[in-house]
């Protein structure tokens, strides 16, 4: 080897090793012997590379990455040391994020299907057939969109069809995956979003995950978990789950109970609270109002319910005694006794964390309610390290959906466009004329696609950004793939990669990706992340921002009301220091004079004061590693982020002397609403026909439907393709091995599939789990689309299925 | 040359996190670094990302290991190994 290139190998090796090192020094780390404040820490120095700061691109944890650039090109990445989430830690995926940018197979020029061939069209010709096709018909466009939009990009589209268009067919895909936390929080706290933030667990005494494989789904903050157990910290881990996993691997206690009867469980810890005279009376008197689903039982639930005293609350419960619940959940009563004297005792912290499980499920809400319930009832409320907090799997789920709003009620701030005093301020906000917002909800996911791939629906133009439904809807065949047979129905896909989507698609157009633009995620701890453009995307892609207010200029041009505010001017007039307007929907400006990202997201900042969800100023995202809203002004000019709402210690909107106050209530008493559901059936069981469980979910190295991960080969030579665990005894009943073909069928489709017995995971008898990252395994065809009648979000994890073995 | 920065940590029986830091130490591709508690500093080198993570796994699976996260990635251009997903 040459000794220049020795020297330089010598030399990055030491860069990796110190980096390491130093991480190692701040783990390791106690109370006592606290880490270096943040701010000293020097990151590795290699020849040419210069380093910049950026949100991990894949789930919801929000783990902060320095990215390393050499000559226009990623070439490094480096946990950031600075940043509270991650410590400096990444998880096995960091050593691809920044390959993902690199796929032979980039989108890089606009594409329209001619004679059923996708051909490169230039930009401008583009831009007017998507600004045509709506001006024919603005009520006939949707809009779906993504938890991993950008929040300036997801408030753009958002004040486009809302404010521009007067139309309120926009929804995301985060309709999929966290929709039901959202309505849980609302009709539980009044306010949607987590109370609390990763703090807590450094500091809980009990971790329970409710149905979440958190050693996969968020494997840094599972570390964060494991390394307090490895320092000798004495704290229990309660995998609540139906199959076993990595998570299970390392937990104290596993519980695997039958689907659906999560709801039976959690109203069994509040029986047994209430038996154990261990409610917090003190704290549910004062803060506390209870609630049922209906004025009498049997009646339709609706979402806030109707009050009820406590007696009648106990009168509900009563009947999910230990006994009666492990009849029907798989748990005995021992397992069901241990939650329940966990939460009896108020000596130890109880943190319960939870994700796709709870959320994707037909009564997705109901779940939500209680999870919170019996932290509330029982007093595991309010200290650090002891509540309930929500997580989600998109990198801006939080951000871009639920604050900006991208929900078909939704606006900016947590307003809503059927409430119209509501939206006035909105109107206020955007300088519009009175009226302009329609004041009619508009269809959520699993109705837009259904309008949209039905000859009669009265969607016929959706544009599909930063997201892959034709692989993630559920009863793909039906919501999707139909859409194949109605030539009338005109699909727009931006996206960096060919996908299951754009097969489909009449219009491609081609993105930039995470680094290649500006950009801002909001995680699940009310975390909101800033970064800058990089590197310089690939051929012609383009910001999807840009493309959206692009479109909302030509419209402008061709004529159209809504594209202008008040005063007649654009619906995206922004000007420069001197107060010249700058053409931003000219590609050539839009990296030009101003911040196109900062100007929109100041627009933004002031729905977020509504409802004290203040987040950071621009500026301040670009000095840190995200901040915690809401983020509030000192005395001194500093700018200070709160790490738990509504308790007087740490969040400046709460009255003094309040201790804790719940200020957005629903009853506007300041009290959060203790729920009692009761279990509901779901709408398929197993039967003769169909009689095993078919679960869905995802895997470490691929995330989510694979559109990244798949085009990193390492990646997907360590996880090829979907495969279907199966139970060892059910295997055995019917004579399948690991290796063979099988063949899953549903009442909506069947695939074949590789068989895994004992593998990584392992389900029950009577239970399958397939993974859906694969785009040539479209394990969608086979789920069922029946949601949460609130959220309307589907349930993934549940749903008839036989199993036939095809070939050994 | 794909160059990685790693944080290996090791379980509290020190018979088992022993054997693993041998195993470690005579795989070629590992340098261990210093260590703190029962993590310690690791350097792998590797012709590229596919056995910096083939790597990984291994070190994850020793008896021993509790976890092995990723602190710093550094590759070069000639091994951006990338692929088309339906490939």
């Amino acid at each position: 080897m040459p000794v220049l290139e020795a020297t330089r190998r010598q030399f990055i090796r030491s860069a990796a090793m110190a980096a390491a090192a130093s991480v190692v020094a701040t783990r390791s780390a106690t109370p006592a012997d606290p880490p270096k404040p943040p701010g000293g820490i020097e990151l590795p120095v290699l020849p040419g590379v210069k380093w910049d700061k950026a949100p991990c691109r894949f789930c919801g944890t929000g783990c902060h990455v320095q990215v390393g650039v050499k000559d226009g090109k990623v070439v490094a990445v480096s946990g950031d040391r600075q940043a509270e989430v991650n410590k400096g830690l990444l998880c096995v995926k960091g050593y691809h994020v920044g390959h993902i940018l690199y796929g032979p197979d980039r989108l890089t020029t606009p594409m329209l299907r001619k004679n059923g061939k996708l051909e490169p069209i230039t930009w401008d010709a583009a831009i007017e057939v998507i600004a045509k096709r709506i001006a024919v018909a603005p009520s006939k466009f949707a809009f779906y969109g993504s938890g991993q939009w950008t929040v300036p990009e997801g408030y753009a589209a958002n004040k486009f069809m809302k404010g521009g268009l007067s139309n309120n067919h926009i929804d995301p895909n985060a309709r999929l995956c966290m929709a039901s936390a959202v309505t849980g929080y609302i009709s539980t706290y009044g306010v949607d979003e987590p109370y609390n933030c990763y703090d807590d667990i450094d500091h809980c005494d009990v971790l329970i995950l409710w149905g979440n494989n958190f050693a996969e789904m968020h494997p840094v903050l599972f570390s964060r978990f494991i390394d307090r157990k490895l320092k000798g910290d004495k704290i229990t881990l309660v995998d609540l789950t139906t199959r076993h996993t990595r998570t299970s691997e390392r937990a104290d206690h596993v519980l695997v109970f039958q689907p659906q009867s999560d709801l039976s469980i959690a109203n069994c810890i509040a029986q047994q609270v209430v038996a154990a005279n261990a409610v917090a009376t003190d704290f549910v008197d004062k803060h506390c109002t209870f609630r049922k689903p209906w004025k009498k039982a049997g009646d339709p639930q609706t979402l806030m319910g109707e009050p009820c005293t406590f007696d009648e609350y106990k009168q509900f419960v009563a009947e999910y005694t230990p006994d009666a619940v492990a009849k029907t959940s798989g748990l005995s009563v021992e397992q069901l006794q241990l939650l329940g004297k966990l939460f009896a005792d108020k000596s130890k912290k109880i943190l319960s964390l939870w994700c796709m499980g709870p959320n994707q499920h037909t009564q997705g809400t109901a779940m939500n309610n209680l999870i919170h319930a019996v932290h509330l009832l029982s007093g595991h409320w309010g200290r650090p390290g002891d509540g309930p907090q929500s997580l989600t799997g998109q990198p801006s789920a939080c951000g871009t959906v639920r604050e900006v709003g991208t929900l078909s009620h939704a606006l900016p701030g947590d307003l809503r466009v059927d409430k119209p005093e509501q939206a006035a301020k909105a109107e206020k906000l955007w300088h519009l004329p009175a009226g302009r917002i329609n004041p009619k909800v508009g269809y959520h996911t699993v109705q837009m696609w259904e309008q949209f791939c039905t000859a009669a629906g009265d969607i016929d133009t959706m544009w599909v950004q930063v997201t892959n439904p034709g692989q993630s809807l559920p009863n793909v065949h039906k919501l999707f793939e139909a859409k194949a047979k109605l030539p009338n129905k005109f699909l727009i896909v931006s996206d960096v990669y060919p996908t299951a989507t754009t097969e489909l698609a009449d219009l491609v157009l081609p993105s930039a990706m995470w680094v290649e633009k500006n950009g801002v995620f909001g995680n699940s701890e009310r975390r909101t992340h800033q970064w800058f453009k990089m590197v310089n995307p690939p051929g012609d892609a383009r910001d999807d921002c840009w493309q959206t207010i692009a479109v909302a200029r030509k419209l402008f041009d061709l004529g159209h009301a809504g594209m202008k505010d008040a005063d007649g001017k654009f619906l995206f007039h922004m000007t420069d220091d001197k107060g010249k307007e700058v053409e931003a929907w000219k590609w050539e400006n839009y990296y030009g004079t101003v911040n196109v990202d900062e100007k929109l997201y100041d627009e933004y900042r002031p729905f977020t004061q509504i409802k004290h969800k203040d987040v950071a100023p621009y500026q301040e995202l670009t000095k840190a590693r995200g901040l915690r809203w809401p983020v509030v002004k000192q005395p001194d000019g500093t700018w200070k982020e709160t790490r738990y709402r509504f308790l007087e210690e740490y969040d400046p909107y709460v009255a003094k002397g309040k201790g804790v106050q719940f200020y957005h209530s629903v009853a506007g008493d300041d009290k959060a609403f203790i729920w009692f559901r009761p279990y509901v059936p779901p709408p398929e069981m197993p039967d003769k026909d169909y009689p095993l469980w078919l679960d869905t979910g995802r895997v470490l190295e691929h995330w989510h439907t694979g559109t990244m991960t798949r085009r990193v080969p390492q990646l997907k030579r360590a996880m090829p393709s979907a495969y279907v665990e199966v139970s060892r005894e059910d295997a055995t009943a019917l004579g399948v091995k690991t290796g063979d073909t099988v063949r899953l069928e549903t009442r909506r489709g069947s695939l074949e599939l590789r068989a895994v017995i004992d593998g990584r995971g392992r389900c029950p008898k009577g239970h399958l789990f397939v993974p859906f990252f694969d785009e040539t395994k479209l394990i969608n065809r086979l789920t069922l689309e029946a949601h949460c009648p609130f959220s309307k979000e589907p349930d993934y994890k549940k749903c008839a299925v036989r199993l036939v073995k095809v070939s050994a | 040359m794909h160059t990685s920065g790693l944080v290996v940590t090791f379980a509290d029986d020190p018979a088992l996190a022993g054997g693993a830091e041998g195993e470690l130490a005579a795989a070629g591709p590992f340098t261990l670094g210093t260590a703190s508690g029962p993590c310690r500093a690791v350097a792998l080198e590797t012709t590229g990302p596919k056995a910096a993570h083939d790597w990984h796994e291994w070190a994850e699976a020793l008896p021993g290991v509790v976890g092995v996260e990723v602190v710093f990635v550094h590759w070069d251009d000639a091994e951006q190994e990338v692929t088309h997903a339906g490939a």
